[in-house]
């Protein structure tokens, strides 16, 4: 698992803990040994010293264990073969059960560094599979979701380019469809594009401060087509204080939130638009009051992919780039079912310390012309 | 709003269009002359400023994405002998190249894929702003609700007079100016808390909100002073 190249000095010192860890194993069964002799056989005492053998080749390589089923044979006739307190041996029959002692736990010690190396490849292939499958989900889902938008756009340019037998709200009718289904690929694409500019690093933020309202004013107009002011409830206490956000990102945060609620709350639900001040960070919070999350997806739904129960177009992807945003500003993103209905998802933006000049001066001519 | 079809054809418009990219060409040329242009075409930034040279073109439609000279330059140099108005065509990664082309001198930007509808808007803006003799100071400016007296130096909102202080009516002056215009954060401190301010864009900001809180009926969904977000403002017109 670990390549030969990686920095010495920490895999010595765990190569160091690993032989220690041995040794005290080894002189732990020793003493539970002293508690037993006399009321146990010396069976029951190899018993302990072997369950040592093991549990140090569970945590460490084959060296620590090897180490151990040697010490652990040493101890057994130094402490509790007579004559005791030598390594001398009075009755050579201990001298076969030396012998059997070291090879059990020498076989031991292999199976169980074995199996822990099959169990981290095996996690190894597991990772690698989840990637596999990550990858052929987006193969999948960018060739259905680009091709659905592309195959309206080409049946309805190709319609209008036979011109002539098509009656006047026909056209206007494809003409609307190849706008719509433009804009829809845009979306799809520009989606596509963050999450692999989110993926690809760390996020470079073009942090300014800035005012909550201003941020959350620029979405709601950008929403205005899909989300007419109506339907919008907004509740922004006048004592927030500044931001020190990307702006572009933060507007694309709560744009993609907006959308989420319009999408699964349907083109009727009503949204709620909520900050309050904590204190170290801004709680900004968007409620809809649509049919809520499936229980126990809360967490699954910042997943990249996934889609709610009623298999609604898109990547899934627009949480997922929430989430980006919101952990590159040092903010936590989470998602509840509200009642009596709907769903909402909060987030915060930390609050560290203000502008140099939170309030820049009138000068002198205060309340002018 | 657009110039008379019917219009002599010398008197038309004459807008530059500076692309590279064919397809996006292809739809201008077709979209302009519908609406009463003449187009002038050039594909890189050199000829971009030959063409304005020899043309006069009465607008710049200037793709940020070129590939010789980019835009920013582009835009820089033609600055430094035209007042031709410039409109720049910038894809979504180029955020602060389009800044920094408005920063140079370009009236206003357009973000690919844009609407031909969204396009023909600021063209007519810019030529409008253009046209202007000079930025006026006796003028009266109203959009929607909203009625500002530059003149007289007084704001009125739906018929009452609002009163706003010295700074808030320096920052609202200088969006009218350039009403219909984006203008970016570093031109709105320069312009109002001049050359010391450069880097303290909250200022803007939060006079911004104020302003917002005395003339907009909802400040969180304003609908005369608009959020370009990461760019500036723009006041919207009517």
């Amino acid at each position: 698992m670990r390549s030969e190249d990686q920095d010495p000095a920490p895999l010595r010192r765990a190569t160091v803990r690993a032989y220690a860890a041995a040794i005290a194993t080894v002189v732990a069964c020793t003493l539970v040994c002293r508690a037993m002799v006399g009321r146990f056989d010396h069976a029951s005492l190899i018993m302990v010293y072997l369950a040592g053998v093991s549990v140090v080749a569970m945590r460490g390589g084959r060296g620590p264990s090897a180490l151990a089923a040697a010490l652990a044979v040493a101890a057994f006739d130094f402490f509790f073969v007579p004559p005791h307190l030598t390594f001398a041996v009075a009755d050579t029959q201990f001298l076969v059960t030396f012998a059997v002692m070291l090879a059990v736990g020498l076989i031991i010690a292999t199976l169980a560094v074995r199996v822990r190396e099959q169990a981290e490849a095996a996690e190894r292939i597991r990772t690698e599979a989840e990637r596999e499958r990550l990858r052929h989900t987006l193969l999948s889902s960018v060739s259905h979701d680009l091709r659905t938008p592309l195959a309206a756009i080409t049946g309805a340019a190709s319609a209008l380019l036979r011109e002539g037998v098509l009656a006047e709200e026909t056209r206007r009718d494809l003409l609307e469809t190849i706008s719509e289904e433009s804009q829809r690929l845009n979306h799809l694409v520009t989606n596509l594009l963050d999450m692999t500019r989110m993926e690809s690093g760390p996020l470079r933020l073009g942090r300014e401060w800035l005012p909550v309202e201003e941020v959350v004013g620029s979405a709601l107009v950008r929403m205005e087509p899909r989300l007419p002011a109506a339907r919008v409830e907004t509740s922004l206490p006048d004592d927030l204080p500044l931001v020190s956000v990307d702006a572009v990102l933060v507007e694309q945060l709560l744009v993609n939130l907006l959308e989420n609620a319009v999408k699964y709350a349907g083109p009727e639900a009503r949204v709620r638009v909520r900050a309050r001040r904590e204190p170290a960070a801004v709680l900004v919070e968007i409620q809809d009051d649509g049919p809520g999350l499936p229980p126990g997806d809360e967490e699954r739904v910042f997943e990249k992919f996934y889609r709610g129960p009623s298999h609604q177009r898109g990547f899934g992807l627009g949480l997922a780039i929430c989430r980006a945003i919101v952990t590159a500003h040092g903010g936590r993103i989470w998602a509840e079912n509200a009642a009596p209905r709907g769903a909402v998802i909060r987030f915060t933006l930390p609050v560290e310390g203000a502008p140099r000049a939170a309030t820049p001066g009138e000068g002198t001519d205060r309340d002018g012309p | 709003m657009d110039p008379e079809p019917a219009a002599p054809e010398a008197r038309r418009p004459l807008i530059l269009v500076v692309e590279d990219e064919p397809q996006v060409m292809r739809v201008l040329r077709a979209a302009l002359p519908g609406h009463g242009y003449r187009v002038a075409e050039a594909t890189s930034g050199g000829q971009a400023l030959v063409e304005a040279a020899t043309r006069t073109p009465d607008l710049v439609l200037l793709d940020l994405g070129l590939p010789d000279l980019d835009g920013v330059e582009v835009t820089r140099r033609l600055r430094e002998w035209s007042r031709v108005p410039v409109i720049v065509i910038s894809a979504r990664e180029q955020e602060n190249d389009k800044i920094q082309a408005l920063d140079a001198g370009a009236d206003d930007y357009i973000t690919k894929p844009f609407a031909t509808g969204e396009l023909l808007a600021r063209i007519r803006v810019a030529l409008r702003n253009a046209a202007r003799a000079a930025p006026d100071g006796e003028s009266t400016f109203e959009t929607g609700e909203l009625r500002v007296d530059l003149g007289a130096q007084r704001v009125f909102v739906a018929g009452e007079e609002v009163r706003l202080t010295r700074t808030e009516y320096r920052l609202l002056a200088a969006l009218v100016r350039q009403a219909g215009r984006v203008v970016t954060h570093r031109q709105l401190l320069q312009e109002v808390w001049g050359p010391g301010a450069i880097d303290q864009a909250h200022y803007v900001r939060i006079y911004m909100g104020q302003l917002r809180h005395k003339l907009e009926r909802d400040p969180a969904r304003p609908r005369y002073l608009l959020t370009e977000t990461g760019v500036g403002y723009r006041l919207k017109e009517d």
